[in-house]
């Protein structure tokens, strides 16, 4: 490559660089459309009981409230969480073994102003 | 031969803006934060020590504790303020109320315008499961005067057994010699008690006095006793009295007895509770029953009973005090002090207007105490005048449930700092139920809510066992008043620490510091000026380089 390319692609390279430079004051980055996203879901077993776990990433670019629903053991759980832009919530739920009625564990997640859940599981325990 | 040639120094420029730009990206503030104390909040206990005044008839409510618990069973239930009035002669009331009921209730006339008086009251109550009970301090201006509370508590202790008697209707006697008014048995199992008794009394005549007294029957022995004048003939006043009994065996039995000097004696709302101490631990109990007595003026204070020890281990315990107290002038006042650690918690002034008189001065708290040494006192002096008298002066310390934060699993190594982005953390609380589901909760530095542990269960033992990964979110902001939180199966964990200590099902917190990551990194902004700065200083140190070439001849 010749040193007249070289010097124009060098050039060309730290105006990118002003530009990048700029934005960071000027204009965060965006990344399109917002949305959340669940992570390392998983199901666990020990003797004593089943530990269900995931976390819920908030991508929609601003604060975020969620509701995670769960019905389980005959009981019904409400969890309300309120989530930063860019940031995790971990949930865990313990389902006793002795104290289980070997039916489904049912995990709903919605977010505020959206109709449909982000997030529905089922979990059959048995 | 070219040390560097203008191609190799583009592309190291390029390198170093791409390497720069990604450092940017992983940017996370730095913020060092001071390290913090660890502590927590025992179940059941709520508090407002604040001055809060009212000119309303109407009952205000000073301090609320709600709660569900999450097994039927007993409670302890322990209420404790001081309250006065602006001016002299002004009556202000104070109860505890249960929504539905008085527990005891009181009407007190200060002669000047800063004497106190104490109210406290206690229960045992038997409580349902996943059933919210609320209980109020309260008090009340009775002619619209301007009347005030401050350090007011409550408290609620678990029990495993129910050996209470109550007679709330009123009784009265013109008796000049002992009446029973209420009568306690029970078969002891040769382990300690602690006694509580508890009434509202009143003569009919504000010149003739109504005397109570905890009698210990087995033990043909006073336990305390009150002389109470009321200001205006009727008004009630405060019975408040506990002592431990030591390795009790077989059949006990406990009386409030009361009488009259002259005129009607009256009594309402009696109650005597025997708490086993088997049901907590880490008792630690002291007492000094004689009279004492002091007239120096100026007035110092002199101690009268003192309760020194060391915790096994830090946590919180609940302190009570109790005492009786004597003004020989009518024109001068005796000063009381509860002192923790040489540190007042509570001073109440009080002028009588019966020098006969002993009425109660007392206060209850809930304190976070490392595992040194520690000294409560209860003082004495008077003022202006006169000379001041204590007796039946006792001061128990209950240790209550608690939780922490430990470096390990085995729960060895209590650490209340942490490092963000490394490690877990080892939450445990003792005390709690047995194979009972809880909730645990995780609140940053922000006081938002980033983890929830739900129907994690207690051991045999009532100790709970859960962990936090310190990793799982990088933008988690560190710093000081991290906290874990318990809660019962049934609450719901609010969004923010703010809300916590008032939500229904709430029972206990520990506070731990993160510490931010040990690598340091730089926001986007700082990032990016410093490498293109250092891509122009190192092109133009470059260019001021001349390459050597090495010419061969061939």
């Amino acid at each position: 490559m010749s040193t007249q390319k070289l010097r124009i692609f060098y050039i060309v390279s730290l105006v990118i660089l002003v530009v990048l430079a700029a934005s960071l004051i000027f204009r965060p980055l965006e990344t399109g459309h917002g949305y959340s996203e669940l992570q390392r879901e998983q199901l666990l077993q020990t003797e004593s009981e089943w530990i269900i776990q995931f976390d819920i990433l908030n991508h929609e670019g601003k604060r975020q409230h969620y509701t995670i629903n769960v019905i389980a053991n005959g009981k019904e759980h409400n969890e309300e969480v309120s989530i930063e832009n860019g940031r995790i919530f971990s949930y865990i739920h313990h389902i006793r073994r002795d104290t289980s009625n070997n039916k489904d564990a049912q995990f709903v997640i919605y977010a505020q102003g959206k109709n449909e859940p982000i997030e529905q599981v089922t979990y059959h325990l048995k | 031969m070219q040390i560097i040639n203008k191609k190799t120094l583009n592309l190291l420029i390029i390198v170093l803006v791409l390497t720069g730009l990604l450092l940017g990206a992983f940017a996370v503030p730095t913020n060092a934060g001071a390290p913090d104390d660890s502590y927590t909040i025992e179940r059941y206990h709520s508090e407002n020590f604040s001055a809060l005044s009212t000119t309303n008839i109407a009952w205000q409510n000073k301090t609320t504790i709600s709660f569900t618990p999450p097994n039927n069973a007993y409670f302890l239930l322990i209420s404790d303020c001081v309250i006065g009035a602006e001016f002299a002669r002004d009556p202000v009331q104070a109860r505890l109320f249960d929504g539905s009921t008085p527990y005891n209730e009181i009407k007190y006339t200060p002669k000047l315008a800063n004497s106190e008086s104490s109210f406290t009251s206690h229960r045992v109550l038997s409580l349902t499961a996943d059933t919210t009970y609320t209980f109020n301090n309260q008090f009340s201006s009775v002619g619209g005067d301007n009347v005030s509370i401050r350090d007011s508590t409550l408290t609620a202790i678990q029990l495993s057994d129910n050996i209470t008697a109550e007679h709330n209707a009123i009784q009265s006697t013109t008796n000049t010699d002992y009446t029973d008014a209420l009568t306690l048995d029970f078969t002891g199992d040769g382990g300690d008690y602690l006694i509580i008794a508890n009434a509202d009394t009143t003569n009919s005549n504000n010149t003739r006095e109504t005397i109570t007294e905890l009698y210990y029957s087995t033990g043909t022995a006073s336990w305390g006793e009150n002389i109470y004048s009321p200001y205006i003939g009727e008004d009630y006043g405060n019975f408040f009295i506990f002592r431990k009994l030591t390795a009790a065996s077989d059949a006990q039995q406990f009386k409030i007895r009361y009488k009259a000097s002259g005129n009607t004696a009256s009594i309402r709302n009696a109650h005597i509770s025997a708490i086993d101490l088997d049901d907590v631990s880490d008792i630690q109990y002291a007492e000094s029953e004689a009279v004492s007595s002091n007239s120096t003026l100026p007035g110092v204070f002199q101690d009268k009973a003192t309760l020194t020890f060391s915790p096994v281990a830090e946590g919180n315990y609940s302190i009570s005090m109790v005492s009786l107290i004597n003004q020989s002038d009518t024109g001068g006042e005796i000063h009381s002090a509860e002192i923790t650690d040489g540190v007042n918690f509570d001073t109440q002034i009080y002028t009588p207007d019966d020098v006969a008189t002993y009425i109660v001065s007392s206060h209850s708290d809930v304190f976070s105490v490392n595992n040194t040494s520690h000294t409560y006192k209860t003082q004495f002096k008077p003022v202006s005048a006169g000379t001041a008298s204590m007796k039946n002066s006792r001061i128990i310390a209950i240790r209550m449930n608690t939780c922490e934060s430990y470096f390990d699993s085995a729960h060895t190594t209590v650490s209340d700092n942490f490092t963000n982005l490394t490690g877990t953390l080892y939450f445990w609380a003792q005390g709690l139920s047995t194979n009972t589901d809880y909730k645990v909760s995780y609140y940053d530095h922000d006081g938002d809510k980033i983890s929830s542990d739900v129907d994690v269960t207690s051991n045999a033992n009532g100790t709970l066992a859960t962990e936090f990964d310190l990793s799982t979110d990088s933008g988690a902001a560190p710093g000081a008043n991290w906290r874990a939180a318990v809660f019962t199966s049934s609450a719901s964990p609010p969004t923010t620490w703010d809300a916590v200590s008032g939500t229904t099902g709430f029972i206990m917190a520990d506070r731990f510091h993160v510490e931010a990551s040990a690598i340091p990194e730089f926001p986007d902004l700082i990032a990016a000026i410093a490498v293109t700065g250092s891509c122009f200083a190192i092109y133009i140190w470059m260019r001021k380089r001349r390459p050597a070439y090495v010419y061969s001849k061939t």
